[in-house]
């Protein structure tokens, strides 16, 4: 994916047909690129 | 692309076209066949037969397209798939096109990275890399909201109505509130690029399998797949 991102998908079965429950991307990244900006908008959600 | 694999991928796209051709009229939607079938049409065919039939239809459901005659076929937005329809037997069948791709507008949620260095030194393959990264870094416990224990690697059971035995890649196992879950799991690493990346269709057979192998194993447990 994109700039190594990890996609994490929930999936379902709706009416015979697989359904996305929930979907999330992770970027693993060296601790220090983590911003306080970043923290709080994460703390936000 | 070896001369070799090249020519193993001739001749799987025989045998399946083959016994597509055998089965299959104008306006059906699915129809079954024997995995025996493969053996007896290559042998009216004089084609050698690959030694794990298995890897066939394992090629088919994950890796390769199918060929364009059959493709040719599919109609009303749908696709075929290969399902497994019992022991030694498949069916094909013409399944709405699901295709689940990451979505690129999502923003991505930045974890620090905690995978030791030499786990990726040393990983022999994409997907080894993906499963180090997600187990060291806690991605599932993240994702889910609980606190999850890596079972086991490669689940096997015998589920009725599926072939006799599947595996996923990985199973856990969480606690929450003195409840007992079982999670399956199944990664891939797609690249955008290539034209046989068909998440959608992995995913749909992952779900479906993975679930139903998580139930039979674990009976007391609630079984759900991420």
């Amino acid at each position: 994916m994109r700039d190594g991102v990890i996609a994490m998908f929930e999936l379902t079965v709706q009416r015979g047909e697989v359904e996305v429950v929930e979907e999330r991307h992770y970027r693993l990244v060296p601790a220090s690129e983590i911003s306080g900006e970043d923290l709080q908008l994460y703390s936000s959600r | 692309m070896s001369e070799t694999r090249t020519h193993a991928r001739n001749r799987y796209e025989v045998l399946i076209l083959t016994i597509f051709r055998n089965r299959y009229k104008r306006g059906m939607s699915d129809f079954e066949f024997e995995r025996s079938e493969l053996e007896s049409v290559a042998e009216n065919l004089g084609v050698k037969l690959p030694k794990n039939l298995g890897d066939l239809i394992y090629s088919f459901r994950y890796r390769s397209a199918l060929p364009a005659e059959i493709l040719a076929t599919e109609t009303g937005g749908k696709e075929w798939v290969i399902e497994p329809a019992g022991r030694a037997r498949y069916r094909f069948k013409l399944a709405k096109i699901s295709r689940i791709v990451p979505r690129p507008d999502l923003i991505a949620t930045k974890i620090p990275d905690a995978t030791p260095e030499i786990i990726t030194a040393y990983a022999l393959s994409d997907e080894q890399a993906l499963l180090a990264k997600v187990r060291y870094n806690r991605l599932v416990d993240i994702f889910l909201g609980l606190t999850t224990y890596s079972l086991q690697n490669h689940m096997r059971t015998t589920v009725k109505g599926l072939a006799k035995s599947r595996s996923t890649k990985s199973t856990s196992v969480s606690t929450r509130t003195g409840s007992n879950s079982s999670f399956p799991f199944r990664q891939k690493v797609v690249r955008t690029s290539s034209p046989l990346s068909r998440p959608g269709r992995i995913f749909r057979v992952a779900k479906r399998n993975t679930q139903a192998l998580a139930a039979a194993r674990y009976p007391r447990n609630s079984c759900e797949t991420a």
